[in-house]
Parts: C-alpha cells; structure tokens; sequence
C-alpha cells in the first residue's frame, strides 16, 4: 500500500509539471501554428541560471531568484521566438519546426558547455519538510508543486478565456490576417504569448529538478512526456493535455514503481502515445495540427 | 559550352565529376588518422541520406533517427559475430529497420501533422533508456565487431571500410536519385507540397509517407551497422540518444534538404566538425547547433541550395535576356529536341511537335513576369 501511495504522490507531482509544459506548449501552438520543442531546454536553463547564476554568484534570496529565473524563462521563450523562428516562419512548419529544434540543441548545449554536466541539487522556495498523509511521507515541496501548477493551470485558463488578451489570442489563432486588419498587435501578442510559455517552462524546470535532480538531457524527457499530454489534448484543448500530463505521470511513476526496470517509463509512454494515436480517427477536429 | 551553362547541367556535371574523383582520391594522399573521420563522414552522410529522402521528399522530421542506428549496430554486430557476410548482413539490416520502422510509421503517418516527430521523439526516449540497456540488445558489455569482406573487398584497415562505405553510399544515392526521377519520386513530391492536393488527385497519401519512412529508417539501419563495424565495437545507448537524433538533423539542414548531395555535405561537415571543435575546446553539439540556427536564418536551404541559388545567378547571367510575353519560343531549328528547353506561352505548336516526335518535354508555363507552374508533358496528342 506504501508503494502505492509513493508512486500516486510521485506521479501527481512530476504529472503536475508535465501537465505544466504541456500547457505552454499548447498556448504556443495554438497562437502561432509551431510547436516548441525547445520549452524543455528552456525550463533547464532557467533553473540552471537560478542555481549558478542568481543563488550561486549573485546570493540573492530564494524567492527573488525564483522570480528572477520565471523572468530569464519568460526572456528565452521570446528570444526563441524573435531569433529562431519568426525570420523563418514563411517557409513554412518544417522550417519553424527545425528552428525550435536547432533552439534545443542550442540550449541543452550552452547550459553543458557553461555549467558543466552535472546534476545539481537546486533549492527551492518551498521546504522540504515531511507531512504524513494517509499512511506516506510527501514533502510540502511536492504538495506546494501541485497547488502551484493547477492554479497557473486555472490562471492561464481564465487568462484565454476572459481578458481581452485571451480573446486576442483566440482571434490570432483563427486568422492572424484577420486578427491584424481589426487592429490587433500580432506580432507582440505572439512574442508575449512564446514569453509566457517560456515563464511556464522555467516554473517547471525549477520544480523538476529540485524533485528529481536531473542533468539538462532528463528535461528533454520531461517534454515528450509533455507532448504526448499536448497529443492527448490534439494540440488545442488546455483542459485535455493537463489531464494528459498527469496521467503521464502516473504511468511513469506507476511503472517505476511496479516493474523498476530501467526506462520502463519511457517504454510505456511510448506504447500509451502509439495506442492513442491507433484509436485517434483522422477527423477533422483532430487534424488540427493538418496546417504542418 | 553555352548551352551547357545555360542549362546548368554543365555546372553539375563538373561539380560531381569533380567529387567523384575527390572521394576516390583524397585517402591516397591523407595520413591515417583522417581515414577514420573519412569513413565517419560516409556513415554520417548515410545517415544524411536517409533523412534528406524523409525530410527532403515527404516534409516529415524524425527526431528518433538515431534509435534505428542503434538497433542497426546493435543487430549488425550480432549478425557478423556469428559470421553472416556483410552484403547478407546490409540487406537483413535494411529489412530489420525497415520493420521496426512501421511501428513507429503506421500509427503517426495515417494522420497529417507532426505526429511523426512526437512518436519518433518518445521512440528515441523508449529505445536509449529501455531498449538499449536491455541485455539481449546490446549485452553486458560492448561486443568486438569483426570487419567482415564485402565481396571480397576488404574492410581490415581504415581506408579499405572508407572505400567499402563509398561503395553503399553511392549505390545509395543511384539508388534515390532513380526513385525521385521516377512516378513515384514526382507523387511524394506532391505529398510534400499539399497533402490535401495529392490526395484530391486521388494519390493515397499514407502509404508513400510509410513507404519512404521505412526506407529511410533502413538506411539509417545500414549505417548503424557501419558504426558498429568503423568503431569494431557497439557504443553504449549514449551514442544512440535522442540528443544524438537532433544531432543528425542538422546533416540535411546544413547541407539542404532538396538535393541528394546534401547528404554528402552536411554528413561530411558533422565528421569533420568533430576534431576541428576539439582544438578550441567547444563541444560538437553546441557548435552544431548555432550552424543549423544560422543556416535556417539564411534562407538558403543549406550548402546547396545556397550553390544552387549561386548557379541560377550564373546562368541568368551567360544566358540572353528573357523576352516575356513575345510568344517567342525557346526552341530553336536545330536544337537537339531530345533535350529539355524553356519554352514561352504560345508556343504549344513546339510543344506538340517535339512530344509527338517521342521526346518528354518540360514545360514552363509563364504567366505575364511570373513563372506559374511547371509540369512534364508527354506524348500530348492533338
């Protein structure tokens, strides 16, 4: 029972973060047509700024740093943007995909070559005291992870959803053309939104690696984890791909925990998207993704 | 001469005559240590290969491509221990990627969109951290990799496995370059460009993006088991990551995706680029990274679109200027007809004339300044 209660909190935990990238993921994806492989790298590399740059040279305080690094994540997902993508975005998705790729590689890379690979064990706004809940040992960390993530989750939802800027975003994902002749700022609108996927990314990244203290690679994982959650949602829906994140989760710690092989959890993930993608007829609501 | 240029069929001709005699040449005069990066550089331009015929040819990513190199290597290596002849092992290892492809393929390329690069993401993820630690994969430890013969061509030294991979590799290119002047290379062509278009010509799309993926997916194969053979041992999962994947990519879009040389370019940059980082210190990945942000920001689809954007210039050049619009054709008494030729509107009488006499034509159709489609006609009655 004890097994079970670690792989349900575990799973919840890490599934909340998946949940997270696959959020900004799909917020990107739905203002400009590009789906951002690099919102991993990013999250790495915020948290790897947190812990070298901002607690390390600098010895700011905990939660000014924390801030600091959802700002460097925010800075990175419109430099992505700016940089990256947009001077290739007429030719098409195979270019802006290969963009975020070269994004990736890029980032994973700059991080090794700065800070070395090594697999820090990064602090954390939240303590990592114990509570007892229903017979297993959670830290208030993982607790406060969850909370965290679902209200960004319901923020960024109500963000979409009720603000002016979320019916910006909406009228851009419809028709950018349309959405620039009634006067909208399109070109700033989609920067914002890449910056508030990249705040996202790095939010998850410093929660990740505190749980999990993994090197810049394991963050790669984190987003196919996230982009089979996205799959779930077909790339559109923001409810759908955080309850895909989280059952991804599940089947990654349940599977751990169960059959301790090692990359069980990457094998199950992979046959859960191939399953999914089996199932999923080519109708058109789930060809939104038909325009690549 | 000036017709040659004109075409620019002169130009290519050159051009390849010239590598040609480069790749055959250049191990006579090298020390030995630039055989090892030559031979890698074959094996990276396979790889390139295999990714200019998917990504080049269907649009579709695959971000796993280094899983198939790994199963290739890992399978080749058990096939030689046991003494199957290398060409025998080439073609198992081909069908062996081949396979192992369509689980990846069926699923992801029935529906349009990305779905390809997510699976082969979480493919290459299930294959480096569960596949390939498993020990009836890869074994305990690294298995000694005997360089078998090809036909009796030896691959004992470094040079002779260069010369045995230029073979495969060329056969490899003859091989796509046939493909893609065919029926079949014209149809993925139209997949590329709309999905949608193709399949209203009544083309069905899924299986030639299968089709193509699993080529691909055997060439990779054939390289993994060539890394096996160059490194005589099977590296650890490591080699075989997704990071690696992403490093492959980089073989199509520095070198350009559109032609087959390419593949030759980008692969042979990549095995080059490996002891030139080393003497400043930088890592190969970092490197290879701002190159491919560089060379997608240029607009150029890599080496060779940029040489051919080069050999368009020179041929707008040498050649007369275009009158548009003076029904002036492009043919002239005496031409060879045999030989394509850039006809102008109006100019059907020509068109029909050579097609009836058995030639294929190109055509051009120009439209006021703009070059509107073209398309290939033959044997046109009327």
């Amino acid at each position: 029972m004890d097994k079970f209660f670690g792989a349900l909190v575990t799973g919840l935990a890490n599934g909340a973060i998946y949940a997270l990238v696959a959020l900004g993921v799909v917020v990107v994806y739905r203002v400009s047509r590009v789906v951002n492989l690099a919102q991993g790298a990013i999250g790495v590399f915020a948290a790897f700024v947190f812990h070298y740059v901002l607690m390390g040279n600098l010895g700011l305080p905990v939660a000014v740093a924390t801030v600091g690094a959802i700002a460097v994540g925010a800075a990175l997902g419109a430099a992505v943007e700016v940089v990256a993508v947009r001077p290739v975005r007429h030719r098409g998705a195979l270019a802006t995909l290969t963009a975020t790729t070269g994004a990736l590689l890029l980032l994973t890379e700059l991080t090794v070559q700065l800070w070395g690979p090594q697999n820090p064990t990064i602090a954390s706004v939240l303590p990592d005291t114990f509570v007892r809940i229903g017979g297993t040992g959670v830290t208030v960390h993982q607790i406060g992870t969850a909370v965290v993530v679902i209200v960004l989750a319901l923020g960024l939802y109500l963000l979409l959803s009720r603000t002016p800027f979320g019916t910006a975003v909406t009228a851009i994902a419809q028709d950018a053309g349309a959405a620039r002749i009634v006067g909208l700022p399109v070109t700033q609108i989609v920067t914002a939104t890449w910056a508030l996927g990249g705040a996202s990314a790095a939010v998850a990244g410093l929660a990740y690696i505190h749980l999990n203290s993994l090197d810049q690679i394991s963050l790669t994982f984190v987003l196919i984890s996230s982009l089979v959650a996205a799959v779930l949602g077909g790339f559109n829906s923001l409810p759908l791909a955080g309850t895909g994140g989280v059952a991804v989760g599940l089947v990654f710690s349940f599977g751990q925990a169960y059959e301790p092989v090692p990359g069980i959890g990457q094998l199950l993930v992979f046959l859960g998207l191939l399953a999914v993608l089996l199932v999923r007829a080519d109708r058109p609501q789930s060809s939104v993704m038909a325009e690549f | 001469m000036r017709k040659l240029m004109t075409t620019g069929r002169g130009i290519d001709t050159g051009l390849i005559g010239l590598l040609l005699v480069a790749a055959l040449v250049w191990p006579l005069f090298a020390p030995e240590v630039a055989h090892f990066y030559g031979a890698l550089a074959g094996i990276y331009a396979l790889i390139g290969l295999s990714l200019v015929v998917l990504v080049g040819w269907t649009g579709q990513v695959s971000l796993g491509h280094a899983a198939f190199v790994g199963f290739g290597c890992y399978f080749g290596a058990k096939m030689l221990v046991h003494g199957v002849p290398l060409i025998a092992a080439i073609a198992l290892i081909g069908l062996v990627g081949a396979a192992i492809s369509l689980v990846v393929g069926i699923p992801s390329l029935r529906l349009r969109g990305i779905y390809l690069t997510i699976v082969t993401l979480a493919f290459g993820a299930a294959c480096e951290q569960y596949f390939f630690t498993r020990e009836e994969i890869r074994g305990s430890a690294a298995v000694r990799v005997p360089r078998a013969p090809l036909l009796g061509l030896s691959t004992a030294s470094d040079r002779d496995l260069y010369y045995v991979i230029a073979i495969v590799v060329g056969v490899g290119l003859v091989l796509a370059w046939n493909i893609r002047r065919s029926d079949t290379g014209r149809v993925l062509f139209a997949i590329r460009d709309s999905e949608q278009a193709a399949a209203a010509m009544g083309i069905r799309v899924a299986p030639y993006k299968i089709g193509v993926f699993a080529a691909s997916a055997a060439l990779a194969a054939i390289a993994g088991l060539f890394f096996g053979m160059l490194f005589q041992a099977t590296p650890s999962a490591d080699q075989f990551s997704v990071l690696q994947s992403l490093f492959y990519l980089a073989i199509p879009v520095l070198g350009g995706s559109e032609a087959l040389l390419g593949a030759l370019v980008g692969g042979g940059f990549l095995a080059v680029g490996q002891p030139l980082v080393n003497l400043f210190d930088l890592r190969l990945y970092l490197m290879t990274a701002v190159a491919l942000l560089l060379v997608q920001s240029s607009g150029y689809d890599g080496v060779t679109g940029a040489l051919r954007a080069a050999r368009r210039a020179v041929r707008d050049a040498v050649r007369e200027p275009v009158r548009y619009g003076s029904f002036v054709p492009h043919v002239e008494d005496g031409d060879d007809l045999r030989r394509p030729a850039e006809l102008r509107v109006g100019a059907s009488r020509a068109v029909r004339d050579r097609a009836r006499s058995g030639a294929r034509v190109q055509v051009r159709v120009v439209s006021g300044v703009q070059p509107i489609s073209s398309a290939v006609v033959s044997g046109v009655q009327s």
